[in-house]
């Protein structure tokens, strides 16, 4: 099967083409020009360049979080554009995940686990842990092993001090590896390694096959473009606000009782 | 038959129509978030760009099904470019574009603002050019000349408040529901303008300014409160009303006679006022006073459809890296 898959989650933007667990096309941006101009001409140019017509698509995907909202959103509605039209089924697959198994076959050792962090402002990244493991057929998808969560780069690095059994380490990867890694270089030391710029920010590829490979372990994985939504991880400011507001009247309530 | 498929997502409704030479609407669907925002008093605009993301397959596909019509039936995809809020904007525009590539149509980026000075060719196809639109909504206060299709002279705009923004603050400030617009309405329906707020002329200008009213009703209604003097919620609405709606009216038939327009075209969601549109009319009785009718007087994308129908027949289209522009500017909008 041949599936098209699109990241325009965080700072690079991706597209990319694989078919039986290899890439086709791949194309990646990360010059700082908004996705919104830059994602469909790029998809264009590359079906073209590589001569396949959206029309032999099986499948789409798309990297549907965490990330930047508006990143996702671009994604996430250009590809259910895309599947919708083409009526083929699309696969959202986590920013994170697609991160970690990005990260991971670079390194042939099942010590390093994958720390995929990306930009969530407020002092704070998009995390999770994830293990990898080799096998005879190749990478399996990475096993998770923290939920996705958004921390401050300074609590990362004690969690990931508590967690890292002897020997093992771990390799920071995402959009922003480069701007905590220092920090984290600073409290674990050699236990934290940096991705190498190439495996840091483009996701589609790594998108493409994880959604391939679901799809063919369960096509009930595939959804209609309407189903799929993007996976925020935070809520709004205003439904924060509003929850801790009810949250202190309740308090307040249940005190006078 | 040219069929033009129009998305709409400029704000708190993600909107779907199908429009047809002549301006026929062959489907005219709306979502509306007004229940989510009414837990915030106003419009939120991440949560509104969340909405737009799980309401536009849905929408899209209900109109094409009310249409009849699959993709390959269609001439184009028209979606509004701005001006409004970005991250519901890009939804809409993101979409179409996708829509768009993959269907093989051509791609048409409509100004909101020429989507509600178009609205009513919908239900009056013998409207003729040039008039005079008053464009009225929560976001927007603008008097522009409608010189021909596609071409607006902007004479002047709100300095601050929209009108309709004003009808949602006092709304706010008198215990009423949003939209306050219609709340205003009603409960001005029941009172009498019995107090007098203040009007922002600005001179000869034809600019708008919304934001001293608020306040002075603000003012007025703390006053009351703090006097203990009793006050009927009805009363103060007709007379914010009255407040709004005398500038509004005013500067319209002014601007209707000093350039010569025979058609004053009243468009946006405040459009929907009854007293407005009868003060404009009282005001020129001899003018043509053109308003649509309420559904395609807040947004919708039939209004959208109708603005691209011009657009396509110059063989107007913008190209896959359109952007969303949550300030685009309607002067030079061609």
């Amino acid at each position: 099967m041949t599936i098209l898959a699109v990241d325009a989650a965080g700072k690079g933007l991706s597209v990319a083409v694989a078919a039986e667990g290899r890439i086709l096309a791949n194309a990646a941006l990360n010059v700082g020009l908004t996705h919104s101009q830059r994602l469909l001409p790029l998809l264009e140019s590359l079906l073209k360049a590589a001569d396949l017509p959206l029309a032999e698509l099986d499948a789409l995907a798309v990297v549907s979080g965490p990330g930047s909202f508006t990143g996702l959103r671009i994604g996430v509605a250009t590809a259910k554009g895309l599947a919708w039209a083409l009526q083929k089924p699309l696969l959202a697959v986590s920013t994170l995940e697609a991160a970690a198994y990005n990260a991971l076959p670079g390194y042939v050792d099942e010590n390093i686990l994958a720390c995929p962090v990306l930009d969530a402002r407020r002092n704070e990244v998009y995390t999770a842990l994830y293990a990898g493991r080799p096998t005879a057929a190749g990478w399996t998808r990475p096993e998770q092993l923290w939920p996705p969560q958004a921390v401050s780069p300074a609590d990362l690095a004690v969690k990931l001090a508590v967690t890292l059994a002897e020997g093992q380490r771990a390799v920071l990867t995402g959009d922003a590896a480069e701007l905590i890694y220092a920090d984290m270089q600073a409290a674990l030391g050699a236990r934290i390694i940096l991705a190498p710029p190439e495996r840091r920010c483009f996701n589609a590829s790594a998108c493409a096959l994880l959604a391939e490979e679901r799809f063919k372990a369960d096509p009930g994985q595939a959804t209609l473009p309407a189903e799929v939504s993007a996976f925020y991880l935070r809520a709004s400011e205003a439904e924060r606000n509003r929850l801790a507001r009810l949250a202190a009247e309740k308090e307040q309530a249940d005190a006078h009782v | 038959m040219v069929k033009i498929l129009a998305i709409e997502s400029s704000c708190d409704e993600t909107a779907a129509a199908v429009v047809a030479d002549g301006y026929q609407l062959l489907a005219n669907v709306i979502a509306t978030q007004i229940p989510v925002h009414q837990l915030y008093g106003g419009v939120v605009p991440e949560i509104a760009s969340r909405e737009h993301l799980n309401s536009v397959v849905p929408v899209v596909e209900r109109a094409l099904q009310e249409a009849g019509l699959g993709l390959a039936d269609l001439d184009a995809v028209a979606v509004t470019q701005g001006p409004g809020l970005i991250g519901s904007l890009l939804v809409g525009v993101s979409y179409a574009k996708a829509l768009a590539l993959a269907a093989g149509l051509p791609l048409i980026a409509v100004h909101h603002l020429a989507g509600h000075m178009s609205a009513p060719f919908l239900e009056h196809p013998d409207l003729t050019f040039p008039y005079l639109a008053l464009v009225v909504s929560g976001s927007h206060s603008g008097l522009a000349i409608a010189e021909q299709a596609g071409h607006y002279r902007l004479l002047g705009q709100s300095r601050d408040d929209a009108a309709g923004e004003a009808f949602d603050k006092i709304a706010r400030a008198l215990g009423l529901p949003y939209p306050g617009g219609p709340a205003i309405q009603q409960a001005a329906a029941q009172g009498q303008p019995i107090y007098e707020f203040p009007c922002a002329w600005l001179d000869d200008s034809y600019d708008f300014s919304f934001s001293g009213l608020k306040s002075a009703v603000l003012n007025f209604l703390n006053k009351k409160q703090m006097k203990g003097e009793p006050y009927r919620v009805e009363d103060v609405a007709a007379s914010a009303q009255e407040a709004i709606v005398k500038v509004l009216a005013a500067k319209a038939a002014r601007a209707a006679e000093h350039f010569g327009l025979d058609t004053i075209v009243l468009a946006g969601g405040v459009a929907a006022n009854q007293a407005l549109r009868s003060r404009v009319q009282q005001m020129v009785p001899d003018k043509r006073v053109v308003y649509p009718s309420p559904v395609f007087c807040t947004d919708n994308a039939a209004m959208i459809g109708a603005a691209a129908l011009n657009k396509y027949a110059q063989g107007d289209f913008a190209g896959l890296d359109l952007n969303a522009q949550a300030n685009l500017p309607l002067y030079f909008y061609n």
